[in-house]
């Protein structure tokens, strides 16, 4: 299991990279890029940090925390859009 | 039966109220990162250039397979396999947390090298504040492994008595969940 996780991860950082080096500001794609973000995340959190086999208050603090935090950068970067 | 929850997340609790307070001081640092770029998005975009996104996706690459192997050697003891494999994976977590942080380094005498420091603009305060604090945090995390190999190779480790691995395991994997939003928010959104 712990290999899959690795491997999605790892599909999914290339994604971002792929994002980054080729220079991409569309908004659909970056929107994409959060919610893989926030997968890796939960990933990382739930299988790499063994929070899926605890109680749900303990699960939800990093799910929380991803939410909160990425919900917050992508509406500053949609907000600011115009600016550029 | 394995789809019965445990009460409480692995390793020692204190770790956990570690875990959580980095998470909010880094939290608050992205935010803060994102509303300031989101006043000056040329700046921010102009000198996210100079940035080497192929840099920043090989330290990801590096920190997720250390994770890995952290995990590894976690199931490894817990499952009562081989200690000397699963000291084997932490070395090897070591090595790539290592590696991490040679790059970086590399990284960061580039910067000084072209003249850009924390004082040249809000964009590269961010970077340097962010990128160094989590650089400190990746220092510590190695540190944590080689005291971690240290006792699994002598047998300090078995299936009833972990604690102390499981604790030093996950504070990794939050280094590495930190990096897993870090890289995205300085180095590929623009």
């Amino acid at each position: 299991m712990s290999f899959k996780i690795w491997f999605i991860l790892s599909i999914l950082t290339v994604f971002a990279f792929l994002i980054g080096y080729l220079k991409v500001t569309n908004i659909l794609l970056i929107s994409l890029l959060l919610i893989s973000t926030f997968l890796k995340g939960q990933l990382i959190a739930d299988y790499f940090m063994g929070l899926k086999e605890v109680s749900i208050k303990y699960r939800v603090i990093p799910t929380f925390w991803l939410i909160v935090v990425l919900g917050l950068i992508a509406f500053f970067y949609y907000t600011s859009k115009g600016v550029s | 039966m394995k789809n019965i929850k445990e009460k409480y997340p692995s390793g020692d609790f204190a770790v956990w109220i570690v875990i959580y307070i980095e998470l909010l001081t880094f939290g608050a640092l992205f935010v803060s990162y994102a509303y300031s770029r989101s006043q000056d998005v040329k700046l921010f975009n102009e000198s996210q250039l100079l940035l080497d996104t192929r840099l920043g996706f090989i330290n990801t690459l590096l920190l997720i397979s250390a994770s890995f192997f952290v995990v590894k050697a976690v199931e490894y003891i817990k499952s009562e396999k081989s200690k000397e494999i699963a000291s084997k994976f932490i070395l090897g977590a070591i090595f790539l947390g290592s590696l991490f942080l040679l790059i970086k380094i590399s990284e960061f005498a580039g910067k000084y090298a072209q003249g850009v420091n924390l004082s040249t603009n809000t964009f590269f305060m961010f970077y340097f504040v962010l990128t160094i604090f989590h650089f400190l945090h990746v220092v510590l995390g190695v540190i944590i492994l080689f005291n971690l190999y240290k006792k699994t190779k002598i047998g300090g480790y078995t299936k009833d008595s972990h604690i102390g691995l499981e604790s030093g395991a996950n504070y990794w994997h939050m280094v590495d969940l930190l990096w897993i939003v870090l890289f995205p928010l300085i180095y590929v959104m623009r």
